[in-house]
């Protein structure tokens, strides 16, 4: 306990979810930037998705045009969205847990196995490596079974499980980037909207998912990336459950802060009818802090990552935990080691983050930067509105908003000054 | 509490206070996965290291190397430190990922560097970008 | 060549400031906050400043008194900001010896204070060499270079990316002097960050004149090594102080 100072464990846990995030969007940045850069010009094909069943941009449409087309592509992706977000309540409220379990490995089969390797062969064609059929099809063989295996099986290694999380983010982002330009805005604005009403309003499909799992006890059937609950380095072997252990031999109350944001994306790919590629994403998140037991100052104390949300929590807890005093004295070592479960993020939330980069990356490297740090923040003040409130939290609204408006001052207002400046290399 | 210090399995952290060391005791602290207590006990990890070791045989070694991965201390570890089983099953995978890597990686850079001298007129029909090119396979951009 | 070329361009501007990022900054995750949220308040300093002066871009004068306006108006606000950072971080200072009490953490060193502080000038330097140097790099991957008229001799993106590295440099270690030149009180160090900043942005005035680059780099370096000697000298000094205090304090007891 001597000798650290407190700034390495002040937001650890901050950084384990933005830094999955970050690098999803570095490797969405440079898949776009690599493969789009030499020739985008309108010979590219445009894909049907389900986010642009009504209308297909095209470059000579006018400006009316493009905005209605693509007001109702948001609007019917959105409405295909929360149909099958309410599908998937019915089928988690009947207790299908198995077949979307089954459902959801599939769909993790299809992206990794046809979308990833239609981006790889992309990249090989790019680049002209030289490999054979035989290996590829084997390494892709390989490279799709196991993420079909780390989804939802517990005997993967926690960094396989992640790394896998975050390659299916990094694959569906990537085919989202192939939307055009303005439906790609409307319908993230639009996402984030939805994300809004389907976390927080009374009868929102996630919100209702999320308290039917809480209910129940379980895990979420759903694509969910998690962070190391704890920095496993920090307690050298013995880990972060040790605590909770101890907790429940010494009086049998748990303490568990769990930060559990899930989000259920449930990729439904697949529907190749006829010409039509209709992939869906059914993505968001919701992150619910759940508090079992009444331990409220350890959680205080064992969840403050950030200090920022401590103020918050110290004057809700000040009294009891005056009370409680000698009992969390001794309880200190757990409280160094549990630290609370990770906090969870939805891959939705990768993804779209991921795609609004992507999409920024198409414009400019300064738009990129911006957006990057535009949503990396709206994540920072969502994780700590989630300390604060302690109930699922949509994670899109605050960091598409960010993103969107930084995007478009960017590009409106800083490109031209910063250009016109640094070509007279003037700096300041 | 005698047998402890004999008993490789049971280290006590000696810096641990001792009303702290007694709750901690009964806890096993050598856990056979590099999860450590997140991941697996022993009596399940060899079950599932059996599983891993067979499916390999479906031309998955990936498994292979996954059960050498996730089970890495009972791999540095001598052998009578786990179950013997465990071991065993996690040991074939090594030796069967490292036998794969080696066919796959000189057969891979036989191709890629012998290339059309070596092949002819099959390399065309083999390598990747020529199938994908002829199947379509590139539907993204 | 050209994919090389754009590689080395970035690593020549950021270079310096991503070794210091890798070996200090990302141990400590609350250093990586800090650097994102102070990149942001750059970031947002500089698009209050280019939608204020929106109106009057592209200048279309040769004339140098324009862009002095621009860059003396866009270093006050920054230095304003870097007050009102100052103020913030003085909370959040607070707020951190207050937790760091709760869980029975030593309070922050000064050595800490010091890192928070370095790590808030790295994001405001990171940012200007991203803003400024990596966000026009975009066509130095591709197979042509750029020549600007005023200094024909070196390419535009590497004339760019040395002024980067420059305003990086200054950038990050004149925030750890202002820093504990607001905490000490000491008027000469508060003084010294505006001073060097605005000092760096008119010497990037002599771009304007032909053949100016020439001159202006090697006087932006000077100012560069100034800072970082300064900022060295003061650390040294207030290191052997709180040793000394240090020393002291155990040697009493």
């Amino acid at each position: 306990m001597d000798g650290g100072s407190i700034l390495e464990t002040i937001g650890v846990e901050i950084i384990g979810v933005m830094s999955p995030v970050s690098i999803c969007m570095f490797l969405v940045v440079l898949i776009v930037y690599t493969l789009s850069s030499p020739s985008s010009s309108d010979n590219q094909q445009v894909i049907r998705t389900a986010a642009n069943l009504i209308y297909l941009e095209s470059s000579s449409d006018t400006t009316a045009q493009k905005l209605e087309g693509a007001l109702l592509n948001a609007v019917v992706f959105v409405v295909l969205i929360t149909l099958v977000t309410f599908l998937l309540v019915i089928l988690y409220y009947y207790r299908f847990t198995n077949f979307l379990k089954y459902y959801i490995r599939f769909s993790a089969f299809f992206v990794l196995g046809s979308m990833g390797g239609s981006i790889i062969l992309t990249l090989i064609q790019h680049f002209n490596i030289p490999i054979d059929s035989i290996t590829f099809c084997l390494l892709l063989f390989n490279f799709t079974i196991l993420g079909v295996i780390s989804v939802f099986s517990q005997g993967v290694p926690i960094l396989l499980n992640q790394m896998y999380m975050v390659a299916l983010g990094i694959i569906v982002a990537a085919w989202f980037t192939k939307l055009p330009e303005w439906t790609t805005w409307v319908v993230l604005v639009a996402l984030a909207l939805y994300d809004l009403v389907a976390v927080l309003a009374p009868g929102g499909p996630l919100k209702m998912l999320v308290e039917l799992a809480s209910s129940r006890d379980e895990e979420l059937p759903a694509l969910v990336y998690e962070a190391r609950p704890n920095v496993s380095s920090r307690s050298g072997s013995r880990g972060p459950n040790l605590g909770l252990l101890l907790a429940g031999f010494s009086d049998g109350d748990p303490i568990e802060l769990r930060v559990m944001s899930s989000s259920e994306n449930v990729v439904q790919n697949g529907r190749v009818v006829s010409e039509m590629r209709s992939e869906s994403e059914e993505i968001d998140d919701v992150r619910e802090v759940e508090i079992e037991g009444e331990m409220l100052p350890l959680m205080g104390s064992s969840s403050s990552n950030n200090e920022r949300e401590r103020p918050v929590v110290n004057e809700d807890i000040r009294e009891s935990n005056e009370s409680d005093r000698a009992r969390v004295l001794e309880r200190e070592i757990e409280e160094e080691e549990e630290r609370g479960r990770g906090i969870k993020l939805g891959l939705g939330d990768f993804v779209f983050y991921s795609v609004l980069v992507g999409r920024a990356a198409m414009y400019d490297l300064m738009t990129v930067y911006a957006c990057y740090l535009a949503i990396i923040s709206g994540l920072g003040c969502t994780l700590i509105l989630l300390a604060v409130c302690r109930h699922a939290l949509p994670a899109l609204p605050i960091s598409i908003a960010l993103g969107v408006i930084f995007y478009f001052l960017t590009r409106l207002l800083m490109e031209p000054f910063v250009v016109g400046t640094s070509t007279n290399l003037l700096m300041f | 509490m005698e047998a402890a210090p004999s008993n490789p399995t049971h280290n006590i952290i000696s810096t641990a206070p001792s009303s702290v060391a007694t709750h901690r005791n009964p806890l096993r602290v050598d856990w056979p996965t590099v999860d450590g207590p997140l991941g697996l006990s022993e009596q399940e990890s060899v079950d599932h290291a059996r599983r891993f070791f067979k499916f390999g045989f479906l031309l998955l070694p990936w498994l292979w190397a996954v059960n050498c991965l996730y089970f890495w201390p009972v791999l540095r570890r001598p052998s009578s430190y786990y179950h013997p089983d465990l071991r065993r099953y996690v040991v074939r995978s090594a030796i069967g990922f490292t036998v794969f890597a080696v066919i796959l990686s000189s057969w891979a850079l036989t191709f890629s560097v012998g290339g059309e001298h070596l092949f002819g007129h099959v390399w065309d029909k083999l390598v990747m970008y020529n199938v994908a090119e002829k199947y379509g396979l590139t539907g993204w951009i | 060549m050209t994919v090389a070329a754009g590689i080395g361009y970035a690593l020549l501007a950021l270079g310096p400031s991503l070794s210091l990022f890798i070996a200090l900054i990302s141990k400590k995750p609350f250093l990586i906050l800090t650097l994102l949220s102070s990149t942001l308040v750059w970031l947002m300093s500089l698009i209050v400043m280019s939608a204020l002066w929106r109106a009057f871009l592209p200048l279309k004068t040769t004339a140098w008194w324009p862009y002095a306006i621009l860059i003396l108006t866009s270093v006050g606000f920054q230095e304003g900001l870097r007050i009102l950072f100052w103020k913030v971080y003085k909370k959040l200072e607070d707020l951190l010896d207050a937790f760091a009490d709760r869980v029975s953490k030593p309070r922050l060193f000064m050595t800490d204070k010091m890192q928070i502080a370095l790590a808030g000038g790295l994001g405001h330097g990171v940012a200007h060499a991203v803003f400024f140097c990596l966000g026009l790099l975009t066509p130095a991957f591709g197979p042509a270079t750029y020549y600007v008229e005023k200094c024909s001799k070196i390419p535009f993106f590497l004339v760019s990316a040395i002024i980067a590295l420059a305003f990086a440099t200054i950038h990050t270690f004149s925030m750890v002097i202002a820093f504990s030149g607001y905490e000490e009180g000491n008027k000469v160090d508060q003084c010294f960050a505006p001073v060097v900043h605005l000092i760096a942005g008119m010497l990037t005035l002599t771009n304007l004149a032909f053949g100016g680059c020439m001159i202006g780099i090697p006087l932006l370096y000077c100012v560069a090594i100034v800072t970082l000697v300064h900022c060295g000298k003061m650390a040294w000094r207030r290191l052997i102080e709180s040793r000394n205090r240090e020393g002291n304090f155990s040697n009493s007891q």
